[in-house]
């Protein structure tokens, strides 16, 4: 019993759960046999990507490509191309071990990475299937959130690009449709890629959402919220030495802005 | 003995990637595909046979005429199309200036063979000529769009055109005398 409990504390286990979550209530949308198919099929290439890479790791390693796997299986099209989901899982996997931040953490959020290169090389096949509950996002989600005090960066993404969509025209509610959602409750809050202060989740998340605002603006036939969590990942870095800098500054007794 | 185990791993990870890799060309190459039709109304387990129209007063055309066409601005939505009903005379020449705005969608209506896809973010332009039968023609979603795809559904409700209706109203006259 204490073994459960300690698994279920895990975060991984909970977003795992959480997808899992979705993957069965999308099924009674029809074709589950293809859903079904489509997500064991991301899975496995992801976790054999990872072997291949790695060789044995971490349990939370092999989580991380899990989850990786189910997200991927969850936004692309059933009838989709399968070399698309291949592409996406090896390209989104490889990408965390090229890019590497110090050596250390990864830089890019490994589904959106994947899923934009795919988007590529085959053109679009992703159409957020699995987020069919905005009820489960909202509220299931958003006490995972909690629970990893992760909540400021999804609020701050719908704050703005709901104000973003209000000042180019679009409906009020376009941050609060479903695929905006999903990516703002379980895509932009990986731990690894998205900062932990609350602060620098506001500037992550606000960014996130003006970036997706310009990018839909201009390019609105692509994926615009994951080249914009993309292009927030590759400027994280930045942020950090700026905030470094800033807080050297300040330890040293000059307050700096 | 943990070096072994890692190699393990990575031959297993390598073969298992390489041999998914060779399945999934293979089965491109090799299989008709078995697809679910999303263009195909009758897989969604909808009737696509339009229908007599009732009521026709309480209905207004969409959009606005210019210059003989009338222009529309058709949208999508998961999992709906606005406007909802689309209301167009008998015979007339329509424009659908048609967009998607969460997911890509597409528009068909199967009796009058219209079908295309609907941009997301942006306008495109799509035309086609109303029946000169009046009813109510069903619309369906082209493109899978999530999980109630099959669920997304409109009306393109034709009314008798302006001279219809004079004859119609000119019968009735003749019929009541």
């Amino acid at each position: 019993m204490n073994k459960l409990i300690q698994i279920t504390k895990s975060p991984k286990i909970r977003i795992i759960s959480l997808l899992a979550i979705f993957a069965v209530w999308s099924m009674f949308g029809g074709i589950a046999q293809k859903k079904l198919y489509v997500i064991g099929y991301a899975v496995t290439a992801t976790v054999f990507t990872q072997w291949m890479i790695w060789g044995r790791t971490k349990l939370s390693m092999f989580q991380s490509a899990v989850i990786t796997g189910l997200i991927i299986g969850l936004l692309i099209a059933p009838s989709g191309n399968l070399l698309f989901i291949w592409t996406a899982a090896v390209a989104g996997i490889t990408a965390k071990r090229i890019f590497r931040f110090r050596g250390k953490r990864h830089i890019f959020n490994p589904a959106a990475f994947g899923l934009i290169i795919s988007e590529i090389i085959f053109s679009n096949h992703i159409n957020w299937w699995g987020n069919s509950s905005s009820i489960i996002i909202i509220i299931i989600g958003g006490c995972i959130l909690f629970s990893l005090n992760r909540l400021s960066t999804a609020f701050a993404y719908i704050i703005v690009r709901t104000v973003g969509a209000v000042l180019m025209g679009s409906s009020f509610n376009t941050a609060l449709m479903l695929p905006n959602l999903f990516f703002a409750f379980i895509m932009l809050i990986e731990p690894k890629t998205s900062p932990s202060k609350r602060i620098e989740q506001w500037l992550f998340g606000g960014t996130c959402g003006l970036l997706s605002t310009i990018f839909y603006r201009f390019f609105a036939s692509f994926e615009c919220g994951l080249l914009a969590l993309l292009a927030v990942n590759a400027m994280r870095p930045l942020f950090f030495n700026f905030i470094q800098f800033i807080s050297i500054k300040k330890t040293g007794g000059i307050h700096e802005i | 003995m943990k070096k072994q185990h890692g190699n393990l791993y990575r031959a297993t990870g390598t073969i298992g990637l390489i041999t998914l890799l060779a399945l999934t060309l293979w089965s491109q190459y090799k299989q008709k595909s078995n697809e679910h039709d999303h263009s195909d109304a009758l897989q969604h387990g909808n009737t696509i046979a339009s229908a007599p129209l009732k009521d026709t007063e309480k209905f207004i055309p969409s959009g606005a005429l210019n210059s003989g066409i009338r222009i529309i601005d058709y949208d999508a939505y998961q999992y709906r199309f606005v406007p909802e009903p689309l209301v167009v005379y008998a015979g007339e020449s329509v424009e659908l200036r048609l967009k998607s705005n969460d997911t890509k969608h597409g528009v068909m209506i199967p009796e009058i063979n219209f079908s295309a896809e609907m941009p997301l973010g942006k306008r495109k332009i799509a035309t086609f000529k109303a029946p000169l039968k009046a009813g109510e023609y069903p619309i369906f979603c082209s493109i899978f769009c999530g999980s109630d795809h099959g669920d997304m559904r409109g009306k393109l409700i034709v009314l008798p055109s302006p001279e219809q209706k004079g004859e119609i109203q000119h019968e009735q006259a003749h019929s009541n005398n």
